[in-house]
């Protein structure tokens, strides 16, 4: 099942709103510029929203091609970093857009929390015994973790 | 007459001006678009020798030395037919699955990820700085430190921060490094619009400790280093690769004495800072 609940604010470009509800009930928004009917959410959900530390992975071809690390609250990212291909974009989010910051101590949060987001999910794969997805999102904090020096 | 280079031409390389021109003629010929054949190694120039280099080498690293297996390569090809272009003509030579490919697009070629550059073809004559060598040369920025930025309170050293324009941006640093990022910056922009126009920055002076660390001073903490991106994306820290952006306008810093981090142990090709040779004039002049 999917809706298409769009923020007014994005309805007019790119789709990129759309807000996808997961197997389990668990509506989120994606960031801009994300097709969301190829995204899922690993982390808790409340109130049928993602919230708390987490990952957003975007498919295409049945490959994950970008991460979202971070915070969602009530369903938004709020804080995080996009892991792509081409390196991190890192920061505050509203509504599911990248809010433009060359603030130091902010890009030193949102890696701070992409990589809690990423240790949390490490845990979470480890609890049912998945190793080799424990393993992966364990690098990922690390690197996430040392990206600021 | 037979084509020939004197110097290395593309990433890291000499790129003297009469070789990228050969460069580009003959990448020219073989159905690759170097941009305009004008002798600089800009963008358009390393994305068509890594494309190039893309039939041949698992891993392109943008750059062909003379005498080299890409030299080899470019000289022995047969030329296009008028109105060709290379894949069209290379079937056998099929991309690799991490091979660069053709965007036709300058501000995505930037992040275009290649091999960092061996050691020996970037900071050449430079030397990086410690904590400990800032330290002595420029004193201590603040009594304590938090994994947070926090301002200076060494009164000497406060005195000496400026906040300037660098086009594009603000940055926020000690005042003799600024003034030199602003001259290594208008060259770029002078050599390199297309990086230029794609610049941003992580930030320059952050007074704090290195993530993990209950002791290590960053190297940001003087004003003296920053951490550039391009199109907004900051290059992944320790992965081996570097954005080709950074890796074109890293010559420039290069020239005026700012130190590339990614020669570090830990790649880190984001980061540029001054290097010991700047600390040691500047410490002279702030007395």
């Amino acid at each position: 099942m999917k809706k298409q609940l769009c923020h007014a604010v994005f309805s007019l470009a790119l789709g990129a709103c759309t807000l996808q509800a997961t197997a389990a009930g668990c509506d989120f928004t994606v960031p801009e510029g994300w097709n969301a009917a190829g995204v899922r959410w690993e982390g808790e959900c409340r109130d049928g929203r993602a919230d708390g530390p987490g990952v957003l992975k975007a498919y295409e071809s049945g490959k994950v091609v970008r991460f979202f690390f971070g915070t969602l609250k009530a369903g938004e990212p709020a804080i995080g970093v996009i892991d792509s291909e081409e390196g991190y974009r890192a920061g505050r989010f509203t509504q599911g857009r990248l809010v433009s910051n060359e603030d130091r101590n902010t890009l030193i949060r949102a890696f701070d929390s992409a990589s809690k987001a990423a240790q949390a999910v490490a845990g979470r794969f480890g609890k049912t015994g998945n190793k080799a997805s424990a393993s992966f999102y364990e690098g990922k904090a690390r690197a996430l973790r040392e990206q600021m020096d | 007459m037979a084509d020939t280079i004197s110097a290395s031409v593309g990433v890291g390389g000499r790129n003297q001006r009469a070789d990228v021109e050969t460069i580009q003629r003959l990448l020219g010929r073989r159905g690759f678009n170097p941009g305009r054949v004008d002798g600089r190694c800009g963008p358009k120039t390393a994305r068509a020798i890594l494309n190039f280099q893309a039939g041949f080498m698992s891993r392109p690293d943008g750059r062909i030395d003379t005498g080299g297996q890409s030299w080899r390569r470019l000289v022995s090809a047969p030329a296009m037919p008028a109105g060709g272009n290379a894949s069209a003509s290379r079937p056998a030579m099929a991309m690799p699955a991490a091979a660069p490919v053709p965007t036709g697009n300058a501000r995505s070629d930037l992040l275009t990820l290649i091999p960092r550059p061996s050691g020996d073809l970037v900071n050449r004559g430079l030397v990086p700085v410690s904590p400990a060598f800032m330290k002595q040369k420029l004193g201590e920025p603040r009594r304590s430190y938090t994994a947070e930025c926090q301002p200076m309170t060494n009164e000497k050293l406060k005195a000496q921060v400026v906040t300037a324009s660098m086009g594009r941006f603000k940055v926020t640093g000690l005042r003799p490094a600024v003034e030199s990022l602003q001259m290594a910056l208008a060259q770029v922009q002078r050599e390199l619009p297309e990086v230029h126009s794609a610049l941003g920055t992580a930030g320059m002076l952050c007074c704090r400790l290195i993530r993990g660390s209950a002791s290590a001073v960053s190297n940001h903490a003087w004003g003296t280093a920053i951490d550039f991106t391009l199109n907004g994306a900051l290059d992944r820290r320790g992965d081996g690769r570097v954005q080709l952006g950074l890796s074109l306008m890293a010559p420039i810093m290069n020239q005026h004495g700012w130190y590339w981090g990614a020669a570090f142990r830990t790649e880190d090709a984001m980061h540029f800072e001054a290097s010991q040779g700047l600390i040691l004039r500047w410490a002279s002049q702030l007395g």
